[in-house]
C-alpha cells in the first residue's frame, strides 16, 4: 500500500501536478466556468505566474539544499532520518502547513504586507488558471517551503513527498471551480462527513468564501478562512468562516484589471491604474466598493440591497484589507 | 495604515498557541518511546557504526 501511495506521490510531485492543473483548467473552461471574465490581462498574468516563478524558485531551493546547508551543518546530515514514517509525516505537515496558515495570515492582517499577496486575490474567478498566481516576491519568500527543505535535509524527505502530494491535491481542488464538495452538504447521509471534512481540510466552500469579493454577508469572508492544507487551524485561531455555500462574485470589489507585469512585480513595478494600491501613490489597502442601496417599489421605507456583496462601512476594520 | 490593536492581540495569543501545536508531534512522538521502550535513534547509531566498519572509507581519519 505504502509503495503504492509512494509511486503516485512521486508521479504527482512530478510533472503530475502540472498535468492535473492542466485537465482540471480544460474541464474548467469546457464547463464554461470562467464567464468571460479570463480576459488578455488576466490571461498573462495566469499563465506567466503558473510557469515563471518554479522557474525562479527551483534553483534556489536546489542551492539551500545541496550547497548552502550542507555548508554551514554538515554534521545534520540525515540526522533526524530515524524518525518513524508516521512521526515524521505529522511533524513535516504541521510545520510547513501552520508556517503557510502564518504567512498567509499575516499578509492579510498586516496592511504593509498585504500588496504582496493581493495578486492572487484580484482574480475575479476561481479556478486553476488563477491558483498559481501569485506576486513574485509573495512566491519567492514562501517561508514553509525553506523550513520543508532544511526537514528534509535533516532526514524527513521521504514523509515530505507525502505531505507535498497531499497538500497540493488538497490545495488545487479547494481553488477549483469544480465544486466537489456540494454532495457532501445537498445529502443528509454525507453531512457527518462534511461536518469532518470542512474542519479539517480546505474545501471549495470555505477556500471560495476567502476570494470573495465581500465580507461579513453571511458567505464571503475574505477577513478570515486563511488555512491551505488543514482549515483545522482557522478552526482552532477562530478565524473561519463555514456557510456550506459560495460567493456570488469573486476577487477584489475595487479591482480595475492593474497590468499584470505591475500585479507579478510589484513594487518593482507599479500599476499605471490610478488609485490602485499598485498604482505610485495608491493606498496600502484600500477600501471596499460598497454596493449602493436601491429603495424597493413595494416599500419604499426599506431600502434593499442590489447584491449580497454588502459590506457595512461600520464594520469595516483597518484589518479588512481585501 | 496601522495594524488594529485587536488584531494585533489576537496575533500574539494565536503566535503562542502555535508554538505549542508545532511542538505538539515531537512530544507525542517520544511520549510514544516512552511508552513503547522505543530507542529508534541508537538503532540508527549502531548501523552507522557497522557501516564505518565495514566500509573503511566511512572512517575518519
Amino acid at each position: 500500500m505504502i509503495k503504492f501511495l509512494e509511486t503516485i506521490s512521486q508521479s504527482l510531485n512530478g510533472l503530475g501536478f502540472p498535468a492535473l492543473i492542466l485537465l482540471l483548467g480544460i474541464l474548467e473552461f469546457s464547463l464554461g466556468l470562467y464567464e468571460k471574465r479570463w480576459t488578455k490581462n488576466e490571461r498573462i498574468l495566469d499563465i506567466v505566474s503558473f510557469i515563471f516563478p518554479p522557474l525562479v524558485l527551483a534553483p534556489v531551493l536546489a542551492f539551500l539544499g545541496l550547497k548552502f546547508l550542507p555548508h554551514i551543518i554538515p554534521q545534520y546530515h540525515n540526522a533526524f532520518s530515524w524518525v518513524p514514517f508516521i512521526w515524521g509525516f505529522f511533524i513535516i505537515a504541521i510545520a510547513d502547513d501552520l508556517t503557510q496558515y502564518w504567512y498567509h495570515r499575516l499578509h492579510h492582517q498586516i496592511p504593509f504586507l498585504w500588496r504582496f499577496h493581493r495578486t492572487h486575490h484580484s482574480a475575479p474567478y476561481m479556478g486553476m488558471a488563477m491558483a498559481s498566481r501569485q506576486n513574485i516576491i509573495y512566491t519567492f519568500l514562501f517561508s514553509q517551503i525553506y523550513l520543508t527543505v532544511i526537514l528534509v535535509y535533516l532526514g524527513l524527505g521521504y514523509p515530505a513527498l507525502f505531505v507535498r502530494a497531499l497538500k497540493t491535491l488538497i490545495v488545487t481542488f479547494a481553488h477549483s471551480s469544480i465544486k466537489w464538495d456540494k454532495p457532501f452538504y445537498k445529502y443528509k447521509i454525507l453531512h457527518p462527513v462534511a461536518w469532518v471534512l470542512e474542519r479539517l481540510i480546505s474545501t471549495p466552500a470555505t477556500h471560495h468564501a476567502h476570494h470573495s469579493s465581500s465580507t461579513d454577508d453571511g458567505v464571503g469572508y475574505y477577513k478570515g478562512n486563511f488555512g491551505n492544507m488543514f482549515f483545522l487551524w482557522d478552526v482552532i485561531f477562530g478565524t473561519a468562516h463555514i456557510s456550506r455555500r459560495y460567493p456570488k462574485a469573486y476577487g477584489i470589489s475595487h479591482y480595475e484589471g492593474d497590468e499584470w507585469y505591475a500585479q507579478l512585480l510589484w513594487p518593482i513595478l507599479k500599476s499605471k491604474k490610478e488609485g490602485s494600491e499598485l498604482s505610485r501613490r495608491g493606498p496600502a489597502v484600500r477600501e471596499d466598493i460598497v454596493a449602493e442601496p436601491v429603495l424597493s417599489s413595494a416599500d419604499q421605507h426599506q431600502p434593499e440591497f442590489q447584491t449580497a456583496t454588502i459590506k457595512s462601512l461600520n464594520n469595516l476594520s483597518p484589518s479588512a484589507i481585501n | 495604515m496601522k495594524i488594529d490593536p485587536q488584531t494585533q492581540k489576537s496575533i500574539l495569543r494565536n503566535a503562542l498557541l502555535s508554538v505549542f501545536i508545532y511542538l505538539l508531534p515531537i512530544g507525542l512522538m517520544f511520549g510514544s518511546f516512552y511508552i513503547t521502550g522505543k530507542r529508534p535513534w541508537k538503532q540508527q547509531q549502531r548501523t552507522t557504526s557497522i557501516n564505518k566498519n565495514i566500509n573503511p572509507i566511512n572512517k575518519k581519519p
